[in-house]
């Protein structure tokens, strides 16, 4: 069944319109990565509403491919005008920008998009491989689990996210607690529904554009610089040379993808982090580690396949659990829902959505074909992507925010939503709140609310299903909730024990 | 003019100092977010009893949890006295619900216990709970007691290098009238003297000022006429703000209309009716076809000049 899934998946993609708007994605993916100041989040919650006239195959390879292109094209600032068009480039600039001042733009940019299609194919392959065993895993959790899988991936942001543990918390909750506005969904009471426009709850994708778009916009209003002052040279010439320097270090390619990989897979760390991590370890294994800093390649591919690598990571537990491992996950999410599809169990059913699960995949295997390409090609051309001043990029990006919106329910809660959301977006992220647990809060409040009730209906309203396996035989909830407790608590026991242990 | 501005500063001096007398530190924007938390938790919390008791056990639990977690980070500066106190109100809370549960129908057994917990280590461990809560409270730097930093941001170096330069720009360019620099140093002050801590920093203080109310503007006019004709006007005082060249302005704007403009014909042409009015303004194509009336609009205006 798993095969046939695959099969139907491979005649999904090799239609011409898959791969149209697989390459739309990419591009988009790549001017909006290179735009500073705006990100893949950003990116993918604009694009969010316009999907709904299509099909969710459609739709969904559209996000995953603005998703992979902009994790490229955030590398192009960085690398030009050492301001990093995401955060996950943000270690990309270390060595980038120096070689940029080199002369060598040219051979960063090549070697930018040639790690980050190497290791986005090696990792997604190394996904679609291992995917029968995930599904496996996944179709064995059951419902009081699926709660807690949620509690868990909140908890981990919490303490993955530097700031205030209590900060971390506060902006989970206050997530969950907004998508209880509505309809509730198992008992189908009438929440907080002051006016009819609410009857339908507070829609999540004018949330996420709140908080992503605007609160961005408001953001980059207030701040200077990030525009390409003067004009950099881009020599053709490099690019050869970029290309053959990545595929000479093919350790660091597959040792930083891996890295990656395996941080994007936790909630809330993603590609900020693995990008540094994966810096981290080139410098620590090199035998010249004082020549970073200062134009050393190893350390641009470094950086570019970890943050390509993060994304085959942070989908498995979005698809399977819900669970976002990073904002740009989180929208996919929000798309994911917006076409009826459940990130769970049903994602990896070979009767449910699996072929479409497949596609995804592959079409982010051959979204990093189209990087390698498209990368490749435009190497002297993406410069100009650094020159567009923020004062033309603010009003096109509330306009397309507000008419998106607008368009999907004509319903003016929503655009009030987009506003009041992204105010609070704009002063949680000025104050060290986790944005990310917030939208997790907000994409998981649903799917948590009927897992908490269903487990609760399972145990006639008692709690303890969570925690007592010996009368409820449920070990894995038991075993999940000690690591939540130690999450959140380990900690403050580890800080007490050091300072009895001192004192 | 001037003794208003006196005025309106005396007054957010005097604000400010009461509100640093109440919460131990100046107030900032993350007081306002807090208190926001706190308050729509609150309402939250009571308005859930409304509901049957299935649809009301995850707003409350959500909501409970966001009135605790706002107001300890509200009194972050007074929690070896006060965390022991809501510590000490929950546990009571806790035990009170989980011993009438248990006495109806030998259920919340797991409350009870957390309650008991909850009330022995806040009254019988009054300082260690208060120390333990504000260590959860506060941020990682605060607790590794480096206090020189605590207040400040936490910019990576390529912020902050952004900040230097836009610093040297704004002194060399000396653009900053009093005003403006007054109350740029007036939010700086309070947030060093705040226990909060902030991921970057805003060069011009007026630009998200602007935006979100450049943005409410839009949405006012969107109610009032339609998304349609809003957004060529939102981007027109935007451009205005800014200082945009004409060509690149009319360019900007012409651009933004027709972005609407397709929303309009393809997606969704509700887009063009104002929702608090019902006004529906002729769309470009209409208005086009008035273009048959430009020769005697013209005749019009000769015979009037």
């Amino acid at each position: 069944m798993t095969v046939e899934s695959f099969i139907g998946a491979v005649e999904a993609l090799l239609t011409v319109e898959t791969m149209i708007w697989l390459l739309a994605g990419v591009i988009i993916g790549i001017i909006v990565g290179g735009l500073p100041g705006l990100g893949p989040p950003l990116g993918m919650a604009i694009i969010l509403p316009l999907t709904l006239p299509l099909e969710a195959a459609s739709a969904i390879i559209l996000l995953v491919g603005v998703y992979s292109g902009s994790m490229y094209g955030g590398s192009i600032a960085a690398i030009l005008i050492n301001t990093p068009g995401v955060s996950s480039s943000a270690a990309t600039m270390f060595d980038g920008y120096p070689m940029s001042k080199q002369g060598r733009a040219a051979t960063a940019l090549a070697i930018s998009a040639t790690a980050s299609a190497f290791a986005g194919l090696f990792t997604i392959t190394a996904l679609i491989l291992f995917s029968p065993g995930l599904i496996e895993m996944v179709l064995r959790v059951g419902t009081p689990e699926r709660f807690l899988v949620a509690i868990l991936g909140l908890a981990m942001i919490t303490v993955v996210t530097r700031g205030s543990f209590a900060k971390g918390i506060l902006a989970g909750v206050a997530g969950l607690l907004v998508t209880t506005v509505g309809i509730a969904p198992m008992s189908l009471d009438q929440r907080y529904s002051e006016t009819m426009y609410l009857y339908d709850g507070i829609d999540f994708v004018a949330v996420l554009i709140g908080l992503f778009a605007i609160a961005e916009m408001m953001k980059l209003a207030g701040q200077e610089g990030g525009i390409a002052k003067g004009d950099v040279t881009i020599d053709r010439a490099g690019i050869t040379e970029g290309i053959v320097s990545t595929l000479k270090h093919p350790i660091t390619v597959f040792k930083s993808a891996n890295i990656g990989m395996i941080v994007g897979a936790i909630p809330g760390a993603g590609a900020t982090v693995s990008n540094f991590v994966a810096y981290s370890e080139a410098v620590r294994s090199s035998s010249d580690p004082d020549s970073f800093g200062s134009g050393n390649e190893i350390g641009v591919i470094a950086s570019e396949a970890s943050n390509n690598g993060t994304v085959a990571g942070s989908l498995v537990p979005a698809i399977s659990f819900g669970i976002p491992g990073s904002s740009s996950t989180a929208v996919l999410i929000g798309g994911l829902l917006m076409h009826d599809l459940r990130p769970g169990p049903s994602m990896f059913d070979p009767s449910g959505e699996l072929t479409l699960t497949y596609t995804m995949l592959l079409a982010l295997l051959v979204g990093n074909v189209v990087i390698l390409l498209f990368g490749l090609s435009m190497v002297t051309q993406l410069g100009y992507l650094t020159k567009i001043d923020t004062d033309y990029i603010i009003p096109m990006v509330v306009v397309l925010s507000f008419l998106g919106t607008y368009a999907l329910r004509i319903n003016p809660i929503d655009i009030l939503t987009i506003i009041v959301f992204g105010v609070i977006g704009f002063y949680m992220v000025r104050y060290n709140y986790s944005v990310i647990a917030f939208v997790l809060g907000v994409v998981l409040g649903d799917i948590a609310e009927e897992n908490l009730y269903t487990s609760l209906q399972l145990s006639d309203g008692s709690y303890m299903i969570f925690v007592n396996p010996l009368e409820y035989g449920r070990w894995l909830s038991f075993v999940l909730s000690v690591v939540i407790v130690a999450l959140v608590f380990g900690p403050f026991v580890k800080r007490w024990w050091a300072d009895r242990i001192s004192s | 003019m001037e003794q208003d501005n006196s005025t309106i500063n005396a007054t957010r001096a005097a604000l400010a100092d009461a509100g640093e007398k109440a919460l131990g530190e100046r107030p900032t924007m993350e007081h306002a977010l807090l208190l926001l938390f706190l308050v729509v938790g609150l309402y939250m919390y009571l308005g859930a009893s409304e509901y049957a008791s299935a649809a009301q056990t995850f707003p409350r639990l959500m909501a409970g949890g966001t009135v605790v977690l706002s107001f300890l980070l509200l009194t972050r500066n007074y929690l070896t006295v006060a965390a022991p106190v809501i510590g000490a109100a929950l546990g009571a809370y806790f035990v009170y619900g989980g011993a009438t549960s248990f006495i109806d129908d030998g259920e919340g057994l797991l409350r009870l216990a957390v309650g008991v917990g909850l009330l022995i280590g806040a009254v019988g461990y009054r300082e260690r709970f208060g120390a333990a809560v504000e260590s959860f409270v506060a941020e990682p730097m605060q607790v590794m007691g480096d206090k020189e930093t605590s207040g400040a941001p936490v910019a990576d170096e390529t912020e902050l290098e952004d900040v230097d330069e836009a610093d040297a720009d704004a002194a060399t360019e000396g653009t900053e009238t009093d005003a403006d620099t007054a109350e740029t140093e007036t939010e700086a002050e309070a947030e060093s003297d705040s226990s909060a801590m902030y991921v970057y920093d805003i060069d011009d203080p007026r630009g998200p000022i602007v935006t979100g109310l450049l943005c409410t503007g839009y949405m006012v006019l969107t109610f009032l006429i339609g998304m349609l004709y809003a957004t060529p006007i939102f981007v027109v005082a935007w451009v205005l703000w800014v200082r945009m060249e004409l060509i690149k302005a009319v360019g900007l704007t012409v651009l933004s209309f027709a972005t609407a403009y397709l929303f309009y014909d393809l997606i969704q042409d509700d887009i063009a009716e104002g929702w608090l009015t019902g006004w529906e303004l002729p769309p470009p194509d209409d208005l086009l076809g008035l273009s048959i009336y430009a020769g005697d609009l013209l005749q019009w205006a000769v015979m009037i000049v």
